[in-house]
């Protein structure tokens, strides 16, 4: 019964319809995730090329400094290279720790999820450590539509169709009577609709397979990577959606009304569940526990550095309070004590520094405390709109998510904390750095395949 | 009783037995209220929020303990981004650019989005007045009017009703008065939220923002007419209600959802924003191509000695170190301004590409008027970048020329930040960050071509609507 009722529907003006609108929209959302995917490698490897060319002007530099000053000519350098020149931390960027790149998601292209959003790098200081205020540059107006991906085209395009698909099931032979007919043959109602809406849902749902294998396929092959289990995962609880709405329309269906109002109760719950509910659930959120205020982040961050690094106009209290600082620093850290040329500027440095990230760690936490109340009102809200928890879904699986921004956050401080600590003796010291670490420069490396798990990978580049 | 009264009362005694159509305005109307309170929760607290941090970064400022003004100008002051009021109706792309910028002695971008604080990763719009006008309401106007003409052709009324001597036009507009009956109960919701806001934001803010409201009305009425002529048209030419129904939903789902999605993806294509790396890259560049400091100091040292025929750096009236970095400033400010422009521009032109590209959508001409009209839009965006720039700029020159003319002339660079302190008086020269919101008719101008397509799309429909009907068969 399915190939009889399946050859009829492919003698349809619909099936053909259907096939162009599925496959136009499924190319199109491909073709939009290999763009976003190889924009993030591709902006991935500039910011890795510009540190690069950074230590390499630096080296550069370095020799045409040691070059000068063995020569006996130390006019050829500036006065702050030659009064920084033994102290070469400067020259291997150890005050300004290269950037920590993300590379892109290897299941980007199957949803931009927050990766257009949220910072791909994050800048440091020696000092003070990481900053978490990275800008990015995209634009305005294409964060505000969002991007045509597969996630939208699973969530919102596909469902449409297949609604649009199914509101006529057995409609129109109700209305014209030959419905009754019909089921004078041996098959029972319920058999003609499922038979119907499984070709449908099967015409639509096996475009989507087909798409997502060589979309795969074709990343892969475009020196990508591929986490199988998670594309696996990813394409499961697509169809489940999708299966979803199948239900909805056979229900619909079953109700026995026309065409019309089978297609308004169709396209009524579309809006609903996909646009209205998911376009209210912050609203709500919102209500129940405002989102905290970046603002108030900022003033808070200010004061702090502020308050830490300028001096109040009462001088004796200003040093008091810098003495203390340096003597909580030193009481953390005693090797440092042992310094036969310890600076008290560059003690004063580090415990400005140290106590600045704690008090910025404070502030953070506090806010990302905040955040993670409404975080618990959005599941629960979620709950009420598949349409949310199947995007929630997707979004993870492809690796795009606040998780996995979150994970990056906390690799590159990690990274940030490991170069400041793999240089800082050489500050104390005030000596120039062993040829060993001369020669090598810290560089980032995340691990994408297990985010959520792993340690900072801390590798060097070749200096010298 | 004149015959388009009794074609109206008739639509309308329909209307009102249809409880989905009254349940859809009620429906509608909430949504109007509820969008609203939300807008301007969001505007009332971000503004206040706003208006008192930027008042302790002044505080902080200005109560700076005596300092090198080159150390002021590094701790700078955070330029926040005024909210305009017209965001309590349409956010825009509020979210998605960032709400402050530090204004110090390098320029920056504008940081902290508020979207990278929201929780939820799908964006299909956000609950705003003007998101509701765009989308729900022509939504309305199709459920409506789908079967003006194709219920009275199905159910033989239509013949009936010209066969009573009705003139055409008398039925079309009983049937459209009757028709958009619902719609009009969200009038008052609408006149609601216009009075809700200007007792709220009082009579000057309000007065203020009222031309641009007026327009931003003027082209949602456009929009709603442009559908209304759409539906009345593939009402009077479909062959049934389905039909005309299941077509006006698909153009309705394109035009709202699917075109903006294709529409951006392909301005993407075609004029590409340029990443964090290339304005970094842009920077560096422009970096590295500077003479040495040090030189550059000497140098200016010689020359000033020439232009005031001082006999050596001690006597000079100004101190080259000073100079040099007041001229510095001068000199980079085109540069990093044209490399963060790289970004701001590609967000204009985008803009521009996307008003052309309403050529598919009414709705995309819309929004992009409304988000302009509100303030809100990317123009406006880039207009304060643009404005922190200057304000930016105004600072640190004003600490440079202090030190260019105050400073002994014969204190070298690296100890600038020890020998030369000042203190209240000369922080007190830059003044408060003022923002003054773009004028209405510049903004028009930009996005005449938005108005100019909304037009025709309106005329367009309006023919097909007048075509269609004058050929519309009495038989189904």
């Amino acid at each position: 019964m399915f190939l009889t009722e399946w050859r009829f529907f492919r003698r349809t003006t619909i099936f053909w319809i259907v096939l162009a609108a599925t496959w136009s929209c499924l190319g199109l959302a491909a073709s939009n995730g290999v763009h976003r995917w190889r924009q993030d490698t591709l902006q991935a490897k500039s910011l890795d090329q510009l540190i690069q060319s950074r230590l390499d002007r630096n080296r550069a530099r370095l020799i045409y400094i040691n070059a000068a000053l063995s020569a006996g000519h130390p006019e050829r350098i500036t006065r702050s290279e030659f009064d920084w020149g033994p102290r070469q931390t400067l020259w291997v960027d150890a005050w300004d720790p290269p950037t920590s790149v993300l590379p892109a998601g290897p299941l980007a292209y199957l949803a931009t999820g927050r990766s257009d959003t949220l910072p791909h790098s994050y800048a440091s200081s020696a000092w003070r450590g990481l900053e978490p205020n990275a800008p990015t540059t995209d634009d305005p107006m294409t964060l505000l539509t969002g991007d045509f991906d597969m996630k939208f085209a699973i969530l919102a395009v596909l469902p449409l169709i297949l609604v649009l698909t199914c509101f006529d099931l057995v409609a129109t032979e109700r209305e014209d009577g030959t419905l009754h007919l019909l089921l004078a043959q041996p098959i029972s109602f319920r058999s003609l609709l499922i038979c119907r809406a499984a070709e449908r849902g099967a015409l639509v749902i096996g475009s989507l397979v087909i798409a997502m294998v060589f979309l795969c396929v074709f990343v892969l092959l475009q020196d990508g990577t591929l986490w199988f289990w998670r594309a696996a995962a990813y394409l499961a609880v697509s169809v489940l959606y999708l299966l979803f709405w199948l239900l909805v329309a056979v229900l619909v269906n079953t109700l026995g009304r026309s065409g019309t109002v089978n297609s308004l109760l169709l396209g009524g719950s579309w809006l609903v569940l996909v646009i209205l509910l998911p376009g209210l659930m912050p609203v709500i959120a919102e209500s129940a526990s405002p989102t905290p205020s970046r603002a108030l982040y900022i003033d808070l961050a200010r004061a702090a550095r502020l308050g830490i690094y300028n001096g109040s106009s009462d001088e004796r209290s200003t040093q008091q309070r810098q003495a203390g600082m340096m003597k909580a620093f030193l009481s953390r850290h005693p090797e440092l004590a042992s310094y036969p040329n310890l600076s008290p500027a560059d003690v004063l440095g580090g415990a400005r520094g140290e106590e600045y990230s704690a008090m910025l760690a404070n502030i953070t936490d506090q806010f990302d405390a905040a955040r993670a109340s409404q975080q618990k009102i959005i599941r629960l809200i979620a709950v009420a709109s598949i349409a949310s928890q199947t995007d929630a879904v997707l979004t993870e699986l492809s690796g795009s998510s606040d998780s996995r921004q979150t994970s990056f956050l906390r690799q590159s401080r990690q990274f940030f904390d490991a170069s400041k600590h793999y240089f800082w003796h050489a500050f104390f010291a005030m000596r120039s750095l062993p040829r060993s670490v001369l020669q090598r420069s810290l560089c980032f490396h995340s691990l994408n395949r297990r985010l959520e798990r792993c340690s900072v990978h801390v590798s060097f580049r070749q200096f010298f | 009783m004149h015959p388009i009264e009794r074609i109206a009362r008739r639509e309308i005694a329909e209307s009102w037995r249809d409880g989905r159509l009254k349940w859809s305005a009620v429906s509608l109307v909430l949504l109007l209220l509820i969008a609203f309170s939300f807008g301007w929760h969001t505007y009332a607290v971000r503004s206040k929020q706003r208006q008192a941090i930027q008042d302790s970064e002044r505080i902080r400022w200005l109560a700076q303990s005596g300092r090198s003004p080159h150390t002021a100008s590094h701790q700078g002051v955070y330029v926040f981004r005024p909210e305009p009021l017209l965001l309590a109706l349409d956010c825009g792309v509020d979210s998605y650019f960032g709400i402050a910028t530090h204004a110090e002695d390098e320029q920056h971008f504008f940081e902290w989005k508020p979207a990278e604080d929201e929780l939820v990763a799908h964006r299909f719009g956000e609950v705003s007045v003007a998101a509701i006008l765009e989308f729900m309401l022509p939504l309305l106007l199709v459920v409506l009017l789908y079967s003006t003409f194709s219920r009275d052709r199905e159910t033989g009324i239509l013949r009936l009703a010209m066969s009573l001597g009705v003139k055409r036009s008398q039925y079309v507009t009983g049937k459209l008065i009757g028709g958009l009956a619902p719609a009009f109960a969200l009038l008052p919701a609408v006149l609601l939220i216009v009075m809700a806001l200007r007792f709220l934001a009082g009579k000057a803010a309000f007065d203020s923002a009222l031309p641009a409201l007026l327009w931003m009305m003027a082209a949602f009425l456009l929009l709603f007419a442009t559908f209304c002529f759409l539906s009345l048209g593939v009402s009077a030419r479909a062959h049934s209600s389905r039909s005309s129904l299941l077509f006006l939903l698909l153009f309705w789902c394109f035009t709202s959802f699917v075109i903006p999605h294709v529409a951006t993806s392909l301005a993407e294509r075609w004029q590409p924003t340029p990443t964090p790396a290339d304005v970094l890259a842009a920077l560096n560049q422009a970096a590295t191509s500077g003479q040495n400091r040090d030189d550059l100091i000497r140098a200016i040292g010689i020359e000033l000695m020439h232009q005031y025929g001082a006999p050596d750096i001690a006597h000079l009236p100004l101190s080259p170190v000073g100079v040099q970095m007041w001229r510095s400033a001068g000199a980079s400010e085109p540069v990093t301004s044209a490399a963060y422009d790289l970004a701001y521009r590609s967000y204009l032109r985008r803009e521009r590409v996307m008003q052309w590209m309403s050529l598919a959508s009414p709705m995309l001409s819309v929004q992009s008027l409304s988000t302009a009209l509100a303030k809100t839009g990317p123009n406006a965006m880039v207009d304060v970048a643009h404005a922190a720039e200057r304000y930016r700029f105004d600072l640190v020159r004003t600490m440079d020329a202090d030190i260019a003319e105050h400073r002994n002339p014969t204190l070298p660079v690296n100890t600038l930040a020890d020998d030369y302190h000042v203190g209240r008086e000369v922080w007190s020269r830059v003044p408060a960050f003022q923002y003054q919101q773009p004028a209405l008719h510049p903004t028009l101008v930009e996005h005449q071509i938005a108005f100019v397509l909304s037009g025709i799309w309106c005329v367009a429909a309006g023919l097909f609507a007048a075509v269609s009907i004058a050929q519309m068969k009495v038989d189904a």
